[in-house]
């Protein structure tokens, strides 16, 4: 069993600097949590309370149920997994891999044992002999793995650890480590600045920023129903595009006076803008890029929603096309099927897909409509 | 079983590694490295006594006599004579113990040195004989580190300078890593490594006294000071330098819209008087940032 809770954790540095503030989190056993945010958002520090490697200024940290603020790091029965976490170059693999448990004084043969039996899981075997530099990048970055599996962790604590791999490698990478959870069953908590990550392999995101929690969620969630406004912007790529919009009645309709365009906002969000007093205010509207459609059908289906812009960017990427205009005094990106027929220059129609907008207080960036 | 297979195999006894020499290394540099590394006392074959780990710290600090300082860096200088040598600071977070020796030195390369300066204080004297930049120097620094943190369980923070081939600076650069650090943990805590030579005007505003610190503080921002600002408005400002100050680049890098970015930039404004999107407001706005965080000596 391996659930962690952080209660309350904070750390302050002692120049009054709060890296992370009020950090609130329940982990069941075998949870693959992920914290995710921009450079400088507090994830690394909170990975670092949480390895005994940064002091907790104030809260509580525990582990299986017993508090942990005090514990020396190597009693915390976990295991790392850096960025940046070097193979000692005069070692082979095996010898690499077997370093920490001899550190431990472990038995040889258990050493042995458990050597062999990570190799397995990271398709090692055939390399125990190799020494650092006759590996590649991914095999080094297996190697590294393999010398936190020998431990047999409660809890695997990994920072960052693909970013200095090229996008390819990232992506087999990212494979390997969701089967190693899925084999070994073990939490594990991971930090990455890539939000695509995040997604990827997360159970459940702690989206950071500013050394604060601004949502906890699964994958799914975080997307189609962001909290606020920095988590909507940061979560999905190409980024959702964001809008000035000026909420009017119009009839027994609220519209969202956006550029040009009145476009009619629907029943289920209309009700919250209502009771949250944003008739005659200006809100902040959200849409991701695969809501803007510029195909007929939808449009003759929504003229409700419809503007038109002309294009300045067209990018094929295979499989979707990207389209980049401007509205409203913003630059908006429209993710379109690749049978388009919009091109550069070319005056275009599109429609919002209202049912899929966002709706943000101004002021608090907080979600209205979600 | 030649000299060196025997002082590899007491080695591995000693410390539960089993060390290679690279081929192509020289034997006789090989030997040495060996031999100290294994801890025996008195000469190997065909050597000169190295300088004893207390010594070199006590002239690392400038503690021991002319005489004896002159005798500690010859010492140091024939022992990595044509090998470029560099510094690493350690500050751990828990006692030093046997795991961080043999992490250090798995990873330090010969020639190298562990000075216990105290019981979470070290300064490791490491060949930098595969160290080309000062961006190599950096990632070694953040290797070791993490090492540390993920093998021996310990916290590090380690700064660094540059590296050297004239043992007759290696003070210069020891106390610059020194410096490193305290310079850094005021201007950007919460870091792993710290390099001189990234401070920047650090160095020179460090050197204020504090009454000259406090002058340039009211002169340039009156009765206002950052540290009353709130997090996310710090953050913007630092970003907002970090990005050359770029109105979309910091924007991006701070999943805000440009609007927002320029709402904060306005308030700052009214705050101090400063528009930083303005080239001498943003130099005496960065200027009085760092002054304060260097504050308080």
């Amino acid at each position: 069993m391996a659930s962690i809770s952080l209660k309350g954790i904070y750390k302050i540095y002692p120049n009054g600097y709060e890296a992370v503030k009020d950090f609130n989190l329940e982990i069941e056993d075998k949870e693959f949590i992920i914290f995710v945010g921009p450079s400088g958002c507090g994830k690394s520090t909170t990975l670092r309370m949480v390895a005994g490697l940064e002091d907790i200024s104030k809260g509580e940290l525990k582990i299986d149920g017993k508090l942990m603020n005090d514990v020396e790091p190597k009693d915390r029965d976990i295991a790392m997994v850096f960025q940046n976490y070097a193979l000692y170059p005069h070692m082979t693999v095996y010898d690499n891999m077997a370093f920490g448990l001899k550190l431990r004084k472990r038995p040889k043969e258990e050493i042995d044992q458990k050597v062999k039996e990570a190799a397995q899981i990271l398709g090692l075997d055939q390399l125990l002999d190799r020494k650092p530099k006759a590996l590649s990048g991914g095999q080094r970055q297996r190697v590294a793995m393999g010398r936190a599996i020998v431990r047999n962790p409660k809890v695997f604590l990994m920072d960052e650890p693909l970013s200095n791999l090229d996008a390819k490698l990232r992506v087999q990478m990212r494979i390997e480590i969701s089967k190693i959870h899925d084999r070994l069953g073990a939490t594990i908590i991971y930090v990455t600045h890539d939000q695509t990550e995040a997604m990827t392999l997360g159970t459940r995101i702690v989206v950071m920023k500013d050394g604060i929690v601004q949502q906890i969620d699964t994958p799914q969630h975080l997307y189609q129903q962001p909290g606020n406004q920095f988590v909507a912007g940061f979560i999905g790529s190409p980024q959702m595009n964001f809008l000035e919009a000026k909420i009017e009645k119009s009839g027994s309709d609220l519209i969202a006076k956006i550029g040009d365009a009145d476009i009619v906002v629907p029943a289920s969000k209309a009700t919250k803008l209502e009771e949250g007093g944003y008739v005659g205010k200006t809100v902040t509207m959200g849409i991701r890029p695969e809501d803007i459609h510029d195909e007929e059908m939808f449009i003759d289906a929504h003229k409700n929603t419809v503007f038109e812009s002309t294009i300045r960017v067209y990018e094929l990427l295979g499989a979707e096309v990207f389209l980049y205009f401007d509205y409203a005094g913003v630059q908006l990106t429209a993710r379109v099927n690749p049978r388009t027929t919009a091109r550069t220059g070319d005056n275009v129609t599109f429609a919002f897909d209202m049912e899929k907008s966002h709706f943000f207080d101004k002021d608090t960036e907080v979600t209205i409509t979600n | 079983m030649t000299e060196k297979e025997r002082l590899l195999a007491q080695i591995e006894e000693k410390y539960g590694i089993p060390i290679a020499i690279p081929d192509g290394v020289d034997e006789e540099a090989a030997v040495k490295a060996l031999t100290k590394m294994a801890g025996d006392e008195g000469e190997a074959a065909g050597s000169r006594p190295e300088p004893e780990d207390a010594k070199i710290l006590q002239y690392l600090e400038g503690k021991q006599p002319p005489e004896e300082a002159a005798r500690t860096e010859e010492a140091l200088e024939r022992e990595y004579a044509g090998i470029r040598a560099t510094i690493y600071r350690i500050r751990l977070a828990a006692p030093t113990n046997e795991d961080v020796r043999r992490i250090i030195f798995g990873l330090a390369g010969e020639p190298s040195h562990l000075l216990k300066k105290s019981e979470k204080e070290l300064i490791v004297i490491a060949s930098a004989a595969d160290i080309r930049t000062a961006e190599d120097l950096k990632e070694r620094a953040v290797e070791l580190a993490d090492t540390l943190a993920a093998d021996a369980m310990i916290g590090a923070v380690i700064s660094v300078d540059t590296s050297i081939n004239k043992m007759q600076e290696l003070r210069k650069i020891n106390a610059q890593a020194e410096l490193a650090v305290i310079i850094g943990t005021r201007i950007n805590p919460g870091e792993t490594v710290y390099v001189y030579n990234e401070l920047g005007t650090g160095k020179m505003l460090y050197r204020l006294t504090q009454e000259e610190k406090e002058e340039f503080l009211t002169d340039t921002l009156g009765s206002f000071r950052f540290a009353g600002l709130d997090q996310e408005m710090q953050m913007t400002i630092r970003t907002f330098f970090d990005a050359d100050l770029s109105v979309t680049e910091t924007a991006r890098r701070l999943y805000i819209h440009r609007n927002t970015l320029i709402y904060r930039i306005d308030k700052l404004y009214k705050l101090t008087g400063l528009d930083i999107r303005r080239f001498n407001d943003a130099v005496a706005a960065r200027l009085a940032f760092m002054v304060e965080l260097l504050m308080g000596d």
